[in-house]
């Protein structure tokens, strides 16, 4: 192949490569700054707690919630009907934190579900009773009622023991991971994840819904995880790589590893486009010269037995494989069965299961 | 046009979804992955170039509020591809679902169905993907029942193996972090049996106060009345920077085909593999991890052992570099595997990461030992929500003399809560 040709060949890859660089840059903005951050809003609870301004006087939108979307937060009018003034005189920063840009309440993703309709009435309208520490101008750390709040009251020990954490909490992806005791993630968690999800899936549902398994198990996906996020360096995934080198290797290794995720004949595909089974245009044997031979270093009767997956993979035909015109019953092959075959394979299953007759004609 | 019809099925089934999914949902997650990548593919000694363009897409919609319904979801997660250059696969349009299903959980929660594209993940369903119905039921909160029914998905670059599939599990759950079942799953492929599997799975904390947990699994092939797959695994979390595990399988390779194969005839061996791993948080900044396992099987006995260390560096420990090593040895072949990684961030948005490996093979793979391939990769949160990067991966392999690949990728993922449903 000629320089140019090598050079033409790679035109698209870098048209390809660097348009998608520079479509972010527009999307990024002219100027390539970020947005402002929002505005907040400042407001003192305590001062108007001691003032004897009731919770619901400002909340009304909560007494009847049933849930936690939308917005509970009081309108602009509300502030206004006792603080009109100070809008009046323009002095927008007795409210708004950035005077320059004054904006809504920032949308806060809720983490919880709970009606406060069925809560309020329940403690008197005593709001304090779970919201122990409201915001304040100056930020006090969290002020989202603990957990024992909900827990002095419900019974919790069932959800938790059923593993149904989603009745309260809208999910637990959005807390950061902690090594919870048993639970573990560290160390060898690839090895590790699966005998858990097979006996404790609820658990991981509550963090982890299927798409998340799909990366990786689904049978229809796009591209092998890595390829689609070749910044996790320090993850651990299977064909991270030159995994083409050492397939071979791997699947030697392990006969149940390439069958557990892909289909039997994924293997096929790329050998026939690699001319290497009978179903290539132009085929050429993958096996060694005395494959054939019974008794030789090489023959194919015990690699057979060790590893039928590797063979299945590409000589699968059904009736029309290629084992079965040495293999057939009367065929020079002989028989196939294993040791101890017919023990749970009685002789009439020939009668019952087509399969058979494919040898026993 | 097999394939035409089953991308436009899927992306009716998948629109549908997703626009229920959006019109009554509270709460929408979604992202969207923009992917283009240039390779060389190299088919029978002939170096073509492939350029696939990808379109990732993932929904969750969940909090809907229907009357009798505790909880529902809607996922959809699927992809198309359009292949510039040599496509692979001979067609320049591609895609398919991975998942779409809908998921409702009513009778406080004691009852759950969940119909569409789904995994089916507990006891004997090794994670198989299909179409149909679950539905559990749990009488009592620590007990309960699944049932399932459909049809097994075609995998990828696979041929259909099966066009029926029944399931079921009974179950116990004791506690949050235990559980056991009994499981039974049957395959039909044009009415023969392609799999008819048996299975017991446990995991148990047997004393509360000390951090180790136990857990089994073992599945059998009724045709066969064999043990197709079988592990036990105990991990003990000595405390929470050393945890320690020892486990045993066993495999029977041949019960993993198909029983109506005309290959399931010819085996019947086994694989053993015993070991384990420790993980040991050295320094706040440093994690070292290894493990090692004896592999036996009918042409001998095997060795497979890893290393990795790990370090934080940096300020605010944001950095991030390490080291692995794996040595897998077989009677036949093996390698010696060596890898270097680093993660920094060069600026408060901007990452850059590289990665090289090198592979030492004990016999010749296309008559050479060695592979190297080395990547490196630059991410920029240049928005909120909003992710762009860009790969680069040089290698020298034994079926490639030198290969220059180059990705490029925009991320972006949304979670808002669309509005209130007033009940």
């Amino acid at each position: 192949m000629s320089p140019h040709a090598k050079l033409r060949r790679w035109v698209p890859v870098l048209i390809a490569v660097a348009a998608l660089p520079l479509g972010c840059a527009r999307l990024a903005g002219r100027d390539g700054q970020h947005p402002i951050e929002n505005d907040q809003i400042r407001f003192p609870h305590a001062t108007h707690a001691r003032a004897g301004v009731a919770c619901l006087a400002c909340h009304e939108e909560i007494y009847d919630a049933k849930t936690m979307a939308g917005q509970f937060l009081p309108p602009e009018s509300k502030c206004l009907e006792c603080h009109k003034e100070k809008k009046a005189q323009g002095d927008c920063g007795f409210c708004h934190r950035d005077a320059a840009h004054p904006g809504p309440y920032p949308q806060v993703e809720r983490s919880l579900r709970i009606s406060h309709a069925s809560h309020i009435d329940l403690v008197k309208e005593d709001c304090s009773r779970c919201h122990q520490k409201l915001p304040e101008i100056v930020s006090t750390g969290p002020t989202v009622p603990p957990m024992s709040t909900c827990t002095s009251c419900h019974e919790h020990a069932v959800e938790m023991v059923a593993g149904q954490c989603s009745a309260c909490h809208v999910d637990l992806r959005r807390y950061p991971l902690q090594p919870v005791s048993l639970f573990s993630h560290q160390g060898d968690f690839v090895r590790e994840h699966g005998p858990m999800a097979r006996s404790a899936g609820e658990g991981c549902a509550e963090c982890h819904d299927q798409t998340f398994c799909a990366d990786c198990h689904a049978r229809t996906v796009a591209m092998p995880i890595e390829l689609k996020f070749p910044e996790r360096v320090t993850a651990d995934f299977i064909h991270r790589a030159d995994y083409l080198s050492r397939h071979a290797i791997e699947a030697r290794a392990d006969q149940t590893l390439c069958a557990r995720c892909h289909g039997q004949t994924f293997c096929d595909s790329c050998h026939t486009a690699e001319n290497l089974t009978p179903q290539s245009s132009n085929p050429r044997s993958p096996h060694p010269a005395d494959f054939s031979f019974p008794g030789s270093s090489n023959s194919h009767g015990p690699l057979a037995r060790r590893d039928i997956a590797s063979c299945a993979a590409c000589h699968d035909q059904g009736a029309k494989s290629i084992c079965i015109d040495c293999h057939k019953v009367g065929g020079v092959g002989g028989d196939p069965h294993p040791s101890g075959w017919t023990s749970h394979h009685p002789h009439d299953e020939i009668n019952r299961n087509p399969m058979c007759s494919s040898c026993h004609q | 046009m097999w394939l035409r019809d089953r991308v436009w099925r899927a992306a009716l089934v998948a629109g549908s979804l997703a626009g229920a999914a959006v019109a009554h949902a509270e709460t929408i997650e979604a992202s969207s992955t923009t992917l283009v990548s240039g390779r060389p593919d190299v088919r029978d000694g002939v170096v073509h170039t492939a350029v696939p363009v990808f379109e990732l897409v993932s929904v969750r919609a969940t909090d809907f509020h229907l009357p009798g319904v505790d909880d529902m979801s809607v996922v959809m997660s699927g992809w198309g591809a359009v292949a510039l250059g040599e496509p692979m696969e001979g067609n320049r349009g591609l895609g398919d679902l991975d998942l779409a299903f809908a998921e409702a959980k009513m009778l406080h929660r004691r009852v759950a169905a969940r119909l569409g594209r789904q995994l089916l993940v507990a006891g004997a369903g090794r994670n198989l993907a299909f179409d149909g119905l679950t539905l559990t039921v749990r009488p009592v909160r620590w007990a309960g029942v699944s049932v399932e029914g459909g049809a097994p998905v075609t995998p990828r670059f696979g041929t259909q193996r099966g066009d029926a599939l029944v399931a079921g599990r009974a179950f116990v759950k004791p506690a949050f972090d235990g559980e056991a079942g009994v499981s039974f799953l049957q395959v039909l492929d044009h009415g023969e049996i392609a799999r008819r599997d048996l299975a017991f799975d446990a995991r148990l904390v047997p004393v509360r106060s000390v951090p180790l947990a136990l857990s089994g699994f073992a599945l059998f092939s009724l045709p066969d009345q064999r043990l197709g797959e079988g592990d036990v695994t105990a991990t003990w979390q000595v405390e929470r920077r050393l945890e320690v595990s020892g486990d045993y399988r066993r495999t029977a390779p041949d019960l993993f085909l198909p029983r109506n194969s005309i290959f399931s005839v010819f085996s019947q061996e086994t694989r053993d593999e015993a070991g384990g791993y420790l993980y040991a948080k050295l320094k706040p900044w440093l994690r070292l991890q290894g493990d090692y396992h004896v592999i036996v099987d009918a042409s001998g006995t095997g060795q497979d052992a890893s290393a990795k260390v790990t370090g934080r560096f940096g300020p605010e420990a944001r950095d991030t570099a390490g080291l692995e090593s794996r040595r897998l040895t077989l009677t036949s072949s093996g390698y010696t595997m060596a890898r270097a990684f680093a993660v920094v961030r060069i600026a408060p948005l901007i990452v850059a990461t590289g990665d090289a490996s090198s592979f030492f093979f004990d016999a010749d793979v296309n008559g050479h030992r060695q592979s190297w391939v080395g990547a490196a990769t630059l991410a920029y949160d240049f928005r909120p929500r909003w992710r762009a990067v860009v790969t680069g991966v040089a290698s020298v392999t034994p079926f490639v003399e030198r290969s220059v690949e180059g990705m490029a990728k925009l991320v972006y993922q949304l979670s808002t809560q669309v509005r209130q449903v007033k009940q």
